[in-house]
């Protein structure tokens, strides 16, 4: 019985830390790396084992565990492929399936999002995002306070949350969308 | 609603690699643990990554950001066309333009287990081209390197590998290329203990002879 609800424990860890330990092996590899799923699943079953052990005696959250694991895997994995990866064989060309596949249908309804924000609103983001400007760099560009600069992104990152949250965009449970106070967009 | 963490104001620091050593791997535990930073990070990374793939396309061509305090908008009718062009630009740029702000490699471990990457900036080719590119070439990324280049259209096409920081393509590989064929290259760069050092984001090109 015991065994069983630890199974039912291990589960739900698995469910919940899945697309956290991808987004974080994925962030290190690079999307384009087809090894990324085979790395986060060997994670996975690590953290099993040493569960199942009695290696993790709560001193840390489960998290700090797992992301203990996942950041060895990561560096191991990377010492393995940096010694042989004048040998290896080549990534797919683009354009990559796993990404395209990734941003597809929701990173289109995005991106129509963005297209319908008002031009002064989609200047930040292109000088934030793309140009990788401080916001006090944005400001000097467009003539603006740093703080307003600080409202039209925010503007922006609610307006899309919104959006995001409203289409169950990334399937997660428990958060309600976020309400958007009127600002200058609005106008 | 969610309450504000203290670490969300680090969540597009990290996402635009401006977190270094311990302070990243300090938001990288804290987004193990907190599942409101991990959902905003899923969400502005994906953001930051549609914006990186517009480019300047995300702001037409008339309300270029840059100029200090002009209302750059223009109202009414340019809107509706406006957002329809700039739909097709996305799918354009998603699957088109060149990717010269793509991801960063992180390939090489430095000596307290940070995982480091360079980039390779290219020059050419790039884009569409009237002819077949006689050669590829990209900035200088070191001395005492050896650079190798990648050709790509279904598969590799063609590699070789170079000391210089450009490379001619063999006349034979050349003829190969078909018009409107649609190409990619990438270079890579090793160290002469043969470790990769730096690495150029995947570029295309397009055989598109003037009619």
């Amino acid at each position: 019985m015991k065994r069983k609800q630890d199974e039912l424990d291990l589960d739900e860890m698995v469910a919940r830390y899945r697309p956290i330990v991808g987004f974080r092996v994925k962030r290190a590899f690079g999307p384009a790396n087809p090894d990324w799923e085979d790395i986060v699943n060997e994670i996975l079953a690590d953290v099993i084992v040493k569960i199942r052990n009695g290696e993790f005696e709560g001193r840390s959250t489960i998290g700090t565990f797992i992301y203990t694991i996942a950041s060895r895997r990561i560096v191991d994995y990377i010492r393995l492929k940096t010694k042989h990866l004048r040998y290896a064989p080549e990534p797919p060309p683009l354009p990559d399936p796993q990404e395209l596949a990734e941003l597809g249908e929701n990173a289109e309804r995005l991106a129509r999002a963005i297209d319908k924000l008002k031009p002064r609103f989609k200047e930040v983001l292109y000088l934030y995002y793309f140009q990788e400007l401080s916001r006090e760099e944005v400001a000097r560009r467009l003539g603006l306070t740093p703080r307003r600069v600080s409202e039209r992104v925010n503007y922006d990152h609610k307006l899309l949350r919104k959006l995001l949250q409203q289409e169950d965009f990334f399937q997660l449970s428990g958060s309600r969308p976020t309400k958007v106070r009127k600002t200058e967009n609005d106008e | 609603m969610m309450s504000k963490c203290r670490f969300e104001g680090q969540i597009e620091n990290y996402l635009l690699k401006r977190l270094e050593g311990t302070q990243k791997e300090e938001f990288e535990e804290h987004y193990f643990n907190c599942a409101s930073c991990f959902q905003r990070l899923r969400e502005r990374d994906l953001l930051i990554r549609i914006v990186k793939s517009r480019g300047p396309a995300l702001v037409a061509e008339g309300d270029r950001a840059g100029r200090p305090g002009r209302v750059l908008w223009r109202p009414a009718p340019r809107t509706l066309a406006a957002a329809a062009a700039g739909l097709v630009l996305v799918l354009a740029a998603l699957i088109l333009v060149p990717r010269f702000r793509g991801t960063t490699p992180e390939f090489v471990l430095t000596g307290d287990g940070t995982v480091r990457g360079g980039t390779i900036a290219v020059v050419a080719p790039a884009g569409e081209l009237p002819e077949p590119p006689a050669s590829f070439e990209w900035q200088p990324a070191g001395s005492d390197l050896e650079f190798r280049v990648y050709l790509f259209q279904s598969d590799v096409v063609w590699t070789a590998a170079t000391r210089s920081n450009s490379i001619a393509l063999p006349d034979e590989i050349r003829r190969r290329l078909a018009d409107g064929g649609e190409y990619s290259w990438q270079v890579k760069a090793f160290a002469p203990q043969g470790g990769l050092t730096a690495v150029s984001d995947r570029v295309r090109f397009q055989v598109k002879p003037a009619r």
